[in-house]
């Protein structure tokens, strides 16, 4: 079977800066994260992987075939980018519908498609309100959908958790695992080890421009685990959340910060639980976000580059 | 795959209404409705006979003042100005909204997309500007023994014309916002002091602007005022209504082409 | 289509749309209350071939204009006119509905210019057929055609009545050649049939003419008398209303002649312009004369607003001021 992806010695220069450096990679089918702190050179591979940028070295392959150029592959291809930039303007229906019509779908086929990838996100029932009305969350989703309207065979999705509540931040881990399991190939960016952990153990690690590793990397976990993980939670009763968070032992520090807690944990697995225990009960109001600050991991990457 | 034209249809239809709706539009309605307002303005102190909105003391006839409109209003102001806010902005106001990735990631040649924002921007444009000058017509050119019949034909000139300035006009500048990095700066100081410059002084320079071709399908309607329009009075050099058209179309077509294969080739590097 | 863009579409379209059709409408409403150029041309079969000339003035038009009524005032005595109708029977403002008029230069032996005018209305045949007879008049048959000769200053004139509502009167051996069975007449001279059918509809008097026949006439300024030798053809044709517009065109031997006279009267209208300055009153009738014309015509088109002539020839005021 051919690979989905591969990059062979890619490097990408913005004038005298160096986005990626003689990057190799075979991506297998099934789900891979591409895990990496910011500017750790994620964005530009995705950016190169989808065609948006062109290779100043070396070359990139999509399904077998090279990408800049060829908007072709796109029927196969589908992207879903970090940016929460929309047409604020257009109801989510009618710009799914848009986006899949440029596929070649006539209006009704196109409609029906857009229907289905909003269903498949669960934003049907929004699906004829403007998206500029949308919460951070329904945004991401209905930025996945626009990624897997036209059934594609690869997704490459770029930080697509960002900003989602933890109730759908656990559908969205379980939706890419069901794509990977439905025979599609899946390509994830984050810099969150526990949300790519949960959606693959087949990671590749980037830091500075190039690979450090990729394959099935345990040792990295451990790593991870004998470092504090820090946490930033949004929330609608953050004092009744901290009141509850400071009771378990996992938790080493909490400060306040508006309209929210960060929250440092020793133990990442069992928080992340917690958490979404807690935002499924509702006992202490809406858990509107949870997000986690890069320098988690920059510790993590300096004790490997050392 | 489809193909570069339904490609560009289906891009023409989601740049439309982005256009549409935009704070541009504001602009637009503003330089546009302006002179909707003074024909109305116009109409009323004919109506009343109001010696406030005379010309040296002295009435002029409604064709006359519709004709000037057409000039001064349109198609040396608005028709380049649109031209060049709308034209640098095709591809700009995308990537500026970083809504670019969701275009340049689907099974169209980056030139449709370009083309269908350029036809969305023609749509948008025409479809305001052509309007407004009508509304003119039959608000200004019925007063002062003018007529709407004999006024009728020339109208008609009048809306083509406007519709060529914008088509060229905003083809030129979709290739400068497609090239330059900073085409704003550059396309006023086109309309603003190139032209002018160039159309009002004698010589071969004027054949290397839009409106001395534009002038050539419109003669009559030149306003011959101040000391620049005598100049330009004594020196004029009108091109042929066949060599404006022809101008014309290889401006356009050149622009167009070049517009095209500046975006297919160029790299969009976003900010995060 | 999305639903918004399709809604700023239909009524943007529809704006446009419903100003188009009103537009044909009034066009072709406003044309048949017209009389064309093709229906003008009717009377010019009975011009001479060699006509070089020809004028028409839409006589009921501009005497019901405003225009006319302010030069009312400063016309002559009314009393002529009234005799004129006693004798006659003809009203003036009334009876002619138009006049068409050749000039042929060089058309006898012994003239140098001979013209024919054909007016076209109401006439009691007999009454003037007496009355001619009263001032001494001979009658002579023409092919069924009454022909009234009178000698007046030693030339003679004719009248002639050559079909119901149309009378021919001007110098005897032109109307005589006009009126000769088989005799071509203008129409068959292309140019000026060509310059003719250009005339814009709505206009109430026009002539056209080979150029040489004018500048015979003409004295026009050096400058552009210079150009003349290059050009063949004119044109003027005005409408009279409450002021006077029109356009005078004229056709080049070649487009470079034709650069050139535009060139000049460019610069002649700037001058002007400039001499104009302090005078408001010209300056407008200035600014409203644009230059144009492609190719090898040059066209000169002006528009005189009624208060133009309210300046120059100022209304009577209204009576208790």
């Amino acid at each position: 079977m051919t690979a989905p992806l591969v990059a062979e010695h890619l490097s990408k220069w913005y004038g005298q800066v160096i986005g990626l450096n003689d990057v190799s990679v075979t991506v297998p089918p099934g789900v891979t994260g591409l895990l990496g702190p910011n500017g750790a050179g994620k964005s530009t591979l995705l950016k190169l992987m989808t065609g948006q940028l062109k290779p100043s070295q070396g070359r990139v392959l999509v399904l077998g075939e090279p990408i800049w150029g060829n908007p072709a592959l796109y029927l196969r291809l589908g992207f879903c980018p970090e940016q929460d930039a929309f047409y604020d303007r257009m109801t989510g229906l009618e710009w799914l519908t848009a986006l899949v019509g440029m596929h070649g779908l006539e209006r009704d086929a196109a409609e029906a498609s857009a229907r289905r990838a909003l269903g498949a996100v669960d934003l049907l029932e929004v699906a004829d309100k403007k998206i500029g009305a949308y919460s951070k969350g329904m945004r991401q989703r209905v930025k996945l959908a626009q990624a897997l309207a036209h059934d594609p065979d690869l997704l490459i999705l770029d930080e697509p958790l960002a900003g989602m509540d933890p109730i759908a931040r656990r559908r969205t881990i379980r939706w890419i695992r069901d794509w990977g399991r439905q025979g599609k190939s899946v390509i994830v960016s984050s810099h969150i080890l526990h949300e790519i952990e949960a959606m693959t153990s087949n990671i590749c690690l980037m830091h500075n421009g190039r690979i450090l590793a990729e394959g099935d990397v345990h040792h990295i976990r451990d790593l991870i685990d004998e470092h504090p993980h820090k946490v930033r939670v949004r929330a609608e009763q953050p004092r009744a959340l901290a009141r509850e968070l400071l009771a378990e032992a996992d938790v080493l520090s909490l400060t306040f910060e508006s309209g929210g807690i960060v929250v440092e944990t020793a133990e990442p697995d069992a928080f992340y639980g917690r958490l979404t225990a807690l935002a499924a009960s509702g006992t202490h109001g809406a858990i509107d976000e949870i997000d986690s600050p890069d320098d988690n991991l920059q510790a993590v990457f300096a004790y490997l580059v050392k | 795959m489809p193909s570069f034209w339904a490609g560009a249809a289906r891009v023409f239809d989601v740049s439309l209404g982005e256009m549409l709706w935009s704070r541009r539009t504001v602009f637009m309605a503003l330089v546009t409705g302006g002179p909707v307002l003074v024909a109305f303005v116009v109409r009323v102190a004919f109506a009343l006979d109001l010696p406030a909105f005379r010309v040296n003391d002295l009435v002029v006839s409604g064709p006359t003042i519709f004709g000037l409109m057409v000039w001064v209003f349109f198609l040396r102001f608005t028709v380049p100005v649109l031209g060049v806010f709308y034209g640098t902005a095709l591809m700009a106001d995308e990537v500026e909204d970083r809504t670019i990735t969701y275009l340049f990631t689907r099974p169209i040649r980056r030139g449709a997309v370009l083309m269908g924002k350029y036809l969305a921007y023609l749509a948008c444009t025409g479809f305001v500007v052509l309007p407004s000058v009508m509304l003119i017509y039959f608000l200004v050119v019925p007063s002062r023994g003018g007529s709407l019949a004999a006024g009728f034909p020339s109208l008609l000139i009048d809306l083509a014309l406007l519709a060529l300035g914008l088509a060229v006009y905003g083809a030129v500048f979709a290739f400068v916002g497609a090239w330059f990095r900073r085409p704003l700066l550059m396309g006023l100081v086109f309309i603003f002091g190139w032209e002018p410059a160039v159309v009002a002084v004698p010589g071969y320079l004027k054949q290397f602007s839009i409106a001395h071709y534009l002038q050539g399908l419109v003669p009559h309607a030149i306003p011959q005022d101040g000391v620049v329009s005598l100049l330009a009075a004594v020196f004029r050099e009108v091109p042929s209504t066949a060599s404006s058209l022809f101008w014309l179309a290889v401006i356009w077509a050149v622009a167009v082409l070049l517009a095209v294969r500046a975006v297919e080739r160029r790299e969009y590097v976003l900010d995060q | 289509m999305i639903r918004n863009n399709r809604l700023f579409l239909t009524v943007s379209g529809g704006v446009l749309l419903l100003g188009l059709c009103a537009g044909v409408v009034a066009y072709y409403g406003g044309r048949s209350t017209i009389e064309t150029p093709q229906d003008r041309a009717s009377d010019l079969e009975y011009l001479p071939a060699e006509t070089t000339i020809v004028a028409y003035a839409d006589l009921r038009a501009v005497m019901n204009s405003r225009l006319r009524e302010r030069f009312r005032q400063v016309e002559p005595d009314s009393a002529v006119r009234e005799e004129f109708e006693v004798q006659t029977g003809i009203n003036l403002e009334a009876d002619i509905d138009h006049v068409v008029a050749g000039f042929v230069p060089n058309a006898l032996e012994d003239d140098d210019e001979s013209a024919v005018v054909l007016l076209r209305g109401r006439f009691d045949d007999e009454h003037l057929e007496a009355l001619a007879r009263q001032h001494g008049a001979e009658i002579e048959d023409l092919d069924g055609r009454s022909l009234l000769q009178i000698e007046e200053d030693g030339r003679p004139f004719a009248l002639a009545f050559v079909e119901p509502g149309l009378a021919m009167l001007g110098d005897l051996g032109l109307v005589r050649m006009a009126l000769e069975s088989g005799a071509q007449s203008v129409t068959a001279n292309e140019d000026l049939m060509r310059l003719v059918q250009e005339m814009e509809p709505e206009f109430n008097a026009w002539a056209v003419g080979r150029l040489d026949s004018l500048t015979e006439r003409a004295e026009l300024p050096p400058q552009v008398a210079a150009q003349l030798p290059a050009l063949r053809h004119f044109a003027a044709g005005g409408r009279v209303n409450g002021g006077l517009s029109g356009v005078i065109r004229a056709d080049a031997s070649d487009e470079a002649a034709a650069q050139n006279l535009r060139d000049v009267l460019g610069g002649l209208m700037a001058l002007a312009r400039m001499q104009a300055g302090s005078r408001p009153v010209w300056q407008v009738a200035l600014d409203s004369i644009q230059l144009g014309g492609t190719g090898t015509r040059v066209a000169l088109s002006f528009v005189i607003p009624d208060e133009l002539f309210e300046m120059l020839v100022p209304s009577e005021p209204p009576p208790g001021e």
